[in-house]
């Protein structure tokens, strides 16, 4: 039997919501079927059914009132991959086992779609993911990038805070996204590191950190980057004082996303960088310091920009609907 | 405790 493949496969999680529907609604104007996976409800919701045998093999998903085999996916949105959300039901000597065997049987049927286009590839969003790796190509395609040490050695600790003249911040590579105790969490945000704070600083042998000179701001931005287009928002720092160090954390009144023009020299080598990476899609943190330097800090390459297209009517999920049913991408 | 924990 032939199926039409006229699906796209929008991977994210039961959670997600704005970014994932103003996707969808996109790809619906352009003919196509937007069709949600959301990965934290496999297994208990969603079945996979991966078929082999000498001659073929068929690969099956049903969720909801949907049954699709993957032969009709012709593209991939790859948003959001969240771990399995088991019942609490399950004996819990068994739900290390029942989470990593999910996994793993998830990861292998993403083979079923090597067919289709994926924004992004997965491999190559986890080559994206190596912040270090970031900084190396950002500096060079050009990019300014703010002096960096990672390091679990105190004393280097304790000279880098001096080299940058002790306007130094720090942060982590990963994030902190599991709950520490049964009722909080604790989440870590760039910090301004204090001389004091080094009198501690031998405790880096349990654990490196990424130090770095404090840039200072005029402008936070935003860049989205969508198969060539570019899509920009700034948060004036004036605006946002307690946040000069870092606008994401909660409760930090950011003011209002503005309209940004990039010049031409920066469009440049942000298109270089994603072509290094081989990324379509890419979600960047830049500072424009007062003397309107254009600092490169991190990619993102499954980040957030839902706020610009609300906000600033920025049409970026378009964008992404017409990358991922172009003959050009991929 | 790690370095970071002061920061969190």
């Amino acid at each position: 039997m032939h199926l039409s493949r006229d699906v796209v496969l929008l991977i994210t999680h039961s959670g997600d919501f704005f970014t994932i529907d103003r996707v969808a609604q996109a790809l619906s104007k352009k003919g196509v079927k937007p069709i949600r996976l959301d990965t934290d409800k496999f297994p208990q919701q969603v079945q996979l059914v991966a078929h082999f045998d000498e001659s073929r093999s068929y690969h099956t998903i049903e969720y909801g009132n949907y049954s699709i085999s993957t032969e009709q996916v012709q593209a991939v949105w790859m948003r959001r991959i969240w771990e399995p959300e088991l019942s609490s039901q399950l004996a819990s000597q068994f739900r290390e086992a029942c989470i990593r065997e999910s996994k793993a049987t998830l990861n292998g049927f993403w083979d079923s779609l090597k067919e289709a286009r994926w924004i992004d590839d997965l491999a190559r969003i986890n080559y994206a993911n190596n912040k270090l790796r970031q900084l190396r190509i950002a500096s060079e395609v050009g990019f300014m990038i703010p002096r960096t040490l990672v390091t679990n050695k105190a004393e280097s600790a304790r000279e880098f805070f001096h080299q940058v003249n002790g306007k130094m911040v720090s942060k982590l590579l990963t994030t902190l996204s599991h709950s520490m105790e049964a009722n909080s969490s604790f989440f870590l945000y760039t910090s301004i590191v204090k001389e004091e704070d080094l009198q501690d600083a031998e405790s880096l042998r349990y654990c490196p950190m990424v130090f770095q000179e404090q840039i200072l701001k005029q402008r936070e931005l935003r860049v989205v980057y969508v198969n060539g287009n570019v899509f920009v928002g700034a948060l004036n720092a004036d605006v946002y004082t307690a946040a000069k160090v870092d606008w994401r954390k909660p409760g930090v009144e950011v003011g209002g996303w503005q309209h940004h023009q990039l010049p031409d020299e920066i469009v440049r080598r942000l298109k270089a960088f994603m072509g290094r990476f081989g990324l379509l899609f890419g979600a960047l943190d830049f500072i424009l310091t007062p003397s309107g330097e254009y600092v490169f800090l991190e990619i993102n390459p499954v980040g957030e920009w839902g706020m610009l297209e609300k906000d600033l009517d920025l049409p970026i999920a378009s964008a992404i609907a017409l990358a991922l049913i172009s003959e050009k991408a991929g | 405790l790690p370095f970071f924990a002061r920061f969190l």
